[in-house]
């Protein structure tokens, strides 16, 4: 009796239907056939795995768009004849941009760096809120001056926090200069 | 009959000027096989946008082959064929090809061509007809196929 043949033991699987009914019957019946079917299905089993690919969307009207875009072009620009290349364009920007991306994000890194040192080099080590000073308390200050003949009137009262200022004035600015961040400026 | 449809398509001249005024005629044609087409491509290089990229690439050289592709029987045939040429020449060389584009890579290219076009959904009909063989032959081919893509794949399991 005939065994099938490998051909038609491959086309079973995806066409049973272009099989004839003998080879069918000759494969329940015949154990090397079941064999050689069973490797057969096998291999085409892990092709299947192997080479389907994911699920892939289609814009017919896009690509017709581009399509219509491509044959616009000069033809000494458009798409070279058949063999087409292996898109070494594509990959080599790809690369290129791969690459130029490494480099920016190295620089960036390093400036961020120094940026990083350098505001902890000149961060203060303290910041003190500023005391709002209205003009009718320079006026005070000034005509005390006056009074006292003092160079530097002392506050009587500090806000909380604020130690022994170092009050002076001049004209035509007032400059209070505290020792630990208490300050009154007043410009004209 | 086994004559390659490559030889018997013969390389595409480019065109000194297109033949703008057969673009209508031409997009039915293309609206109802390029989904086939990108699928091929698809499944050579997985990836959708060399695949789109291959596929317009295809559809131009058709266009400047098959003018008038109704009036030609031959055109499907070809643009699948052609497709899983260009995708196999796009993965050609890559360094960076998955286990996939290596197997297929090391297939000879015959073999690569049909299990391309089978697992992108062809029918064996279809596959007789692009590759110029008979369907029953295309069983045979592709049962070759997948038992060398098999090994291809054992072999670099272990490796």
């Amino acid at each position: 009796l005939r065994h099938v043949p490998d051909a038609a033991l491959r086309r079973m699987l995806d066409e049973p239907l272009a099989v004839t009914d003998a080879a069918r019957h000759h494969l329940g019946t015949c154990g090397r056939c079941r064999a050689a079917s069973a490797e057969i299905a096998e291999n085409a089993a892990a092709a299947f795995r192997a080479l389907s690919p994911a699920q892939l969307s289609t814009d017919s009207d896009l690509a017709w768009i581009r399509l219509q875009h491509q044959l616009a072009r000069p033809a000494e620009t458009a798409s070279p004849a058949l063999p087409l290349p292996r898109l070494p364009s594509r990959r080599l920007v790809m690369a290129s941009i791969r690459t130029g991306t490494v480099v920016a994000a190295g620089v960036l890194l390093a400036g961020v760096g120094a940026t990083a040192m350098l505001t902890r080099v000149y961060a203060p080590a303290r910041v003190v809120a500023p005391v709002p000073v209205s003009r009718g308390y320079l006026h005070a200050v000034t005509r005390a001056r006056d009074i006292t003949r003092l160079p530097c009137p002392t506050p009587g009262m500090l806000p909380a926090g604020v130690g022994s200022p170092q009050l002076s004035v001049a004209a035509p600015a007032v400059t209070c200069t505290p020792s630990r961040g208490f300050s009154i400026r007043r410009t004209h | 009959m086994k004559a390659s449809f490559v030889t018997s398509a013969g390389p595409a001249q480019p065109p000194t000027s297109f033949p703008g005024p057969s673009l209508p005629a031409f997009e039915p044609f293309f609206r109802a096989h390029y989904p086939a087409v990108v699928r091929i491509a698809f499944t050579v290089t997985g990836d959708p946008a060399a695949a789109q990229d291959v596929a317009r690439d295809v559809f131009v050289a058709a266009l400047r082959r098959f003018p008038d592709p109704d009036g030609s029987g031959y055109a499907p045939a070809w643009i699948w064929a052609t497709a899983a040429h260009s995708g196999l020449n796009a993965i050609r060389g890559e360094r960076s090809r998955d286990r996939r584009q290596q197997a297929l890579g090391r297939l000879p290219r015959r073999s690569a061509t049909v299990l391309v076009l089978r697992h992108s959904g062809l029918s064996y009909a279809e596959i007789a007809e692009a590759m110029h063989v008979t369907a029953g032959h295309v069983g045979t081919m592709l049962r070759r196929a997948e038992s060398a893509l098999g090994k291809e794949h054992r072999v670099a399991a272990r490796s």
